[in-house]
């Protein structure tokens, strides 16, 4: 018997489960019900500083031969290497604009964090990824996203007016006009 | 489960009360008709009671399934950073078999530079993986090209992912559940065959079988074979408590015919393949086939031969008597009778049976999978899971999450961290003990996690370090310091004092910080100070910009905890874990984008519907400008500063960026850096807090370094920002030179922050100014 009632409560719950995470219907009414979690943790206090005349010593390094300054390669202005795109992304992107295409937010959505995970440094994944968040109206992460793809752009000014074309478009849809002309400015500048 | 029925045993009383009035002589018959009558209403309640409890148990969820942790699948196309052992050790964690030709699924092949492998195909939640063979080509570290059998180039194709561990519920019941369909002909056969040889023909209970039994244990003069139907055992498992009570047995009997007058046979026996107990692993039960296969030969259970399947219908018997890994003689004793009876009736050839009962027991190593390998990865899932989800639902519902463990990378830190701390012990042998290691990698651009160690024994699930365990940074915390300078106007070329400095501590103490060779210097650049790590310096200028100021900086760079503002903070007296340390390199890594370490993608529910998602999340803290001037002078720690031996085990060409750090008397060995793609940190030290005969670099770099050296690594690249411009300067004291000037190089710097103060072999054109006015210059300069 009690094997029936934590039953009826394991699917209550489950029922209640559900239902929370189909509290915003952002999405289609074809989506599943997926819900966002973000990994937000709770402040931490601090652990008493037992020790306030503490000390820290880091030894200058090691006392092991050393390459020569010549092979050295010193941070410097040096180009960097484009991304390349490769067959993956590429099918990748489309996949994610065939979702977008068909409202299929979440695939979309889906598809890009793979690309993301292959081509980590690639702009066009981000901007495609930005405008996901934009029609699932998360304008802050949308934000976010077309600004770290922006920071990835090399040498590229069409493709940095295109971002802030972007953003100037979530600013105006998240209701800061000011944010948005900003934005705008910026993308004229290239 | 509750399978104790606490009304029978009053129904038994009354029953008894009544047959005792009819042994007392006179009854009339009234009294006798009401005494069948209830007698027959008692006992057609009771198989109504029965009835009720078989068809609600066995149509519900019949058992409480533990959710099922995954790996992240790995991804494979042309390009991928991924050499041909790294694949193996993929395969190996998935228990495909290495063959000479691979044609099955779960099977592989391998030459020099070319594996071919038979997928088993995975349904993921955002589409199927079909099962299929391919080619891939690899050169030394990374896929070349990928294609199928048949030729067609392939652009992605995601493997099954890795089975990493479960969420157990109390009673500790592991199973996969698995459907008729799923277990192999023989298996069946072979059950049938040893346990209950009539299953198909009998109403649950088997007289023929009965007897039978008993005539095979006289024979034998002892108990060889027992007379219960498949269908009584499952009764018995299923429903009832395993204590051998007479009113047990006697309601195993009823309960079966009432199973089998409502269900159907496969349904039974479907019920009776994931509920058998197979062993026991730790706490852990193992429980049901489906796991059994996996547990025994690392192995899904479609893909066994005769000889492995015998093995498990034997065990059925005794699973600790029969146990192969204890008692391999007795175990195959018994597969070769199961393997006889299935010969004499004729299931299987002779040509079959000789093979099979001469085959080895094939049973594999414990730990050959790597479910409950990652106990310390699977504690911060946990940890993560239970913010949004009951215990109940973790282990009862067959939940299903995704995680970003990659078992590649978390093998070869495992292996870094071992070997190294097996090499401080031989070389500083009793000194080091008790020295005890952990260690976080992330992808520094998802900010996904990708391995974690919280104990040198890597299996073992107790205290786990990278999470729990709190130890001072020291040096470690220096880039918040300096990045708190930088954006407080201070450039990489500014010049900081190292002289010896006193603060008067408001407790009447003084504070003393000293260099760790304990010389002071008179002047450094803010460069130089943070490569070489200079405590002096460094005090100075936490103390110059403010230690709140440097506190909101920690909280920026995604430290969740509260700080006190003691000046000793500036040296990294505070208290982090590992996770937390990675977590503020990460955004330095990440271009002042604030990413939380996520540990899982997705969960789903055992249909593999998506219940959450984890998305990528992230958050600008930190200017581009000021996290670019930072990453630059954190990759001179790496060239030229603390951590410079890194280019022994490194090539020149990857560029990487870091901080060693030793905490006071030694007792802590920090280090924490990243290039393009990984991101590790590694800590070194003792749990009572003995100091260390090393310091950061000379313990957790060492690890930092062979682990690095393990990976596909892509160089750091930080694109230059617009507002920044690259300049010449004098590497010893930060003035404007030029290229043609000797000791010149070039740094970043905010536009118009350059220094104005030019070195001796440079001449700014239509400048010539003298050196009082030059130095007023500097010093404008500098304050301003």
């Amino acid at each position: 018997m009690t094997h029936n009632i934590s039953r009826f409560f394991i699917i209550t719950a489950l029922m209640a489960l559900m239902s929370a995470c189909s509290v915003a219907p952002k999405y289609e009414p074809s989506q599943p019900p997926v819900d966002d979690r973000t990994t937000d943790a709770e402040p931490i206090p601090a652990e008493p500083s037992q020790d306030k005349s503490y000390e820290t010593y880091d030894e200058p390094a090691q006392t092991s031969p050393m390459p020569s300054p010549e092979t050295q390669a010193i941070p410097t202005p040096e180009p960097q290497p484009q991304v390349q795109q490769n067959s993956a992304v590429i099918a990748l992107l489309d996949n994610a604009d065939q979702s977008r295409a068909a409202g299929d937010f979440r695939s979309a959505q889906n598809s890009l964090q793979r690309a993301q995970r292959i081509a980590p440094r690639d702009p066009e994944v981000y901007f495609s990824l930005s405008q996901t968040h934009l029609e699932l109206e998360d304008y802050d992460l949308a934000e976010q996203v077309a600004l770290k793809g922006v920071s990835l752009v090399q040498g590229n000014n069409n493709q940095r007016k295109k971002f802030w074309n972007l953003i100037a478009k979530i600013r105006l849809r998240a209701g800061d006009a000011n944010g948005a002309r900003q934005a705008e400015a910026k993308a004229s500048s290239y | 489960m509750a399978r104790k029925k606490t009304t029978k045993p009053t129904k038994r009383k009354t029953a008894r009360r009544t047959n005792k009035k009819s042994n007392s002589g006179f009854i009339s018959k009234a009294t006798l008709f009401k005494l069948l009558f209830t007698l027959v209403v008692l006992l057609g309640l009771l198989t109504l009671f029965l009835d009720v409890q078989i068809r609600s148990q066995f149509e519900g969820k019949r058992w409480a399934v533990p959710a099922k942790v995954f790996a992240r699948p790995l991804e494979l196309y042309a390009g991928a950073p991924l050499s041909i052992q790294d694949l193996k050790i993929e395969l190996r964690g998935l228990g495909y078999q290495f063959v000479s030709k691979a044609s099955r699924p779960g099977q592989a092949a391998f030459s020099a530079s070319r594996a071919i492998i038979a997928t088993r195909g995975f349904a993921f939640t955002d589409g199927q993986e079909p099962a299929r063979k391919l080619v891939i080509d690899f050169n030394h570290h990374a896929v070349t090209s990928l294609s199928e059998a048949n030729g067609n180039d392939l652009a992605l194709v995601r493997l099954e992912p890795v089975l990493i561990g479960g969420i157990y519920p109390l009673n500790n019941e592991d199973r996969d559940l698995i459907q008729l369909d799923d277990a192999p002909q023989t298996l069946i056969d072979a059950l049938i065959a040893i346990e209950d040889r009539d299953f198909y023909q009998h109403y649950g209970i088997s007289p023929k079988g009965i007897a039978r039994a008993m005539v095979a244990n006289i024979k034998a003069g002892g108990f060889v074979q027992g007379g219960s139907t498949l269908t009584q055992q499952l009764i018995k498992n299923f429903y009832l408590t395993s204590d051998r009570s007479l009113i047990r047995k006697l309601l195993e009997i009823p309960m079966a015919v009432l199973l089998e007058l409502h269900y159907s046979k496969d349904d039974i026996l479907e019920a009776y393949l994931n509920e058998v107990y197979l062993g026991q692993d730790g706490a852990r039960a193992i429980h049901g086939f489906g796991l059994g296969a996996n547990y025994f030969f690392a192995q899904p259970i479609h893909e066994l031969k005769l000889h492995q399947v015998a093995l498990m219908a034997g065990m059925v018997k005794g699973p600790s008597y029969y146990d192969p890994r204890r008692h391999p003689q007795r175990a195959t004793k018994r597969r070769n009778l199961v393997l006889k009876v299935l010969f004499e009736q004729g299931e299987i050839t002779q040509e079959q049976y000789q093979q099979a009962s001469t085959a080895p027991l094939d049973v594999v190593e414990k730990g050959t999978l790597l479910k409950e390998a990652y106990p310390a990865y699977l504690d911060l899932v946990k940890r993560q899971l239970r913010r949004h989800y009951r215990d109940d639902d973790l282990n009862s519902e067959g939940l299903r999450i995704f995680t970003s463990l990659d078992p590649i990378t978390q093998n070869q830190a495992e292996t870094a961290l071992k070997s190294t701390i097996g090499s401080l012990e031989k070389t500083y042998g009793k000194r080091v003990e008790k020295l005890q290691g952990s260690m976080v990698v992330t992808d520094p651009q998802t900010g996904e996690v990708l391995a974690v160690i919280g104990d040198r024994n890597t299996r073992y699930k107790g205290f786990n370090r990278a999470l729990d365990s709190l130890r001072p940074i020291g040096s470690l915390v220096k880039p918040a310091v300096y990045l708190t300078a930088l954006e407080n106007g201070y450039t990489l070329s500014t010049p900081l004092d190292d002289s010896p400095y006193v603060l008067d501590l408001p407790n009447g103490q003084t504070w003393k910080p000293q260099n760790f060779d304990k010389q002071s210097h008179s002047e450094v650049t803010l460069l130089e100070a943070l490569a070489k790590s200079y405590n002096i310096s460094t005090a100075r200028l936490g103390m110059e910009v403010g230690l709140d100021k440097v506190i909101d900086t920690l909280v920026r760079l995604g430290i969740k905890r509260r700080f006190d503002a003691y000046p000793s903070l500036l040296l990294g007296a505070q208290g982090l874990s590992p996770l937390e340390v990675a977590t503020m390199y990460q955004t330095i890594a990440a271009n002042g984008f604030q990413m939380p370490p996520r540990s899982i993608r997705t969960v789903t529910d055992s249909e593999g519907n998506a219940l959450s998602s984890y998305p990528f999340q992230l958050k600008q803290t930190v200017e581009s400008d000021d996290i670019f001037l930072l990453q630059t002078a954190m990759q001179d720690v790496t060239r030229q500063g603390t951590a410079r031996s890194i280019y022994q085990s490194l090539p020149a060409s990857i560029k990487v960026a870091g901080k060693t750090g030793t905490s006071d008397e030694q007792r802590d060995s920090w280090f924490a850096g990243f290039s393009g793609n990984r991101l590790a940190v590694v800590w070194l030290g003792e749990d009572d807090n003995s100091p260390l005969p090393f310091t950061g670099s000379g313990g957790a770099l060492k690890v930092w370094k062979q682990f690095m050296s393990t990976q596909s690594l892509q160089s750091f690249h930080a694109t230059t920002p617009d507002n920044i411009e690259w300049v010449w300067v004098d590497d010893d004291n930060g003035k404007l030179s030029a290229e043609y000037c000797e000791n010149a190089r070039q740094l970043p710097f905010v536009k118009g922050s350059e220094p104005e103060l030019t070195a001796d072999c440079f001449a700014k054109p239509g400048e010539d100014k003298d050196p009082i006015s030059r130095s007023i210059d500097w010093i404008k300069d500098w304050f301003e």
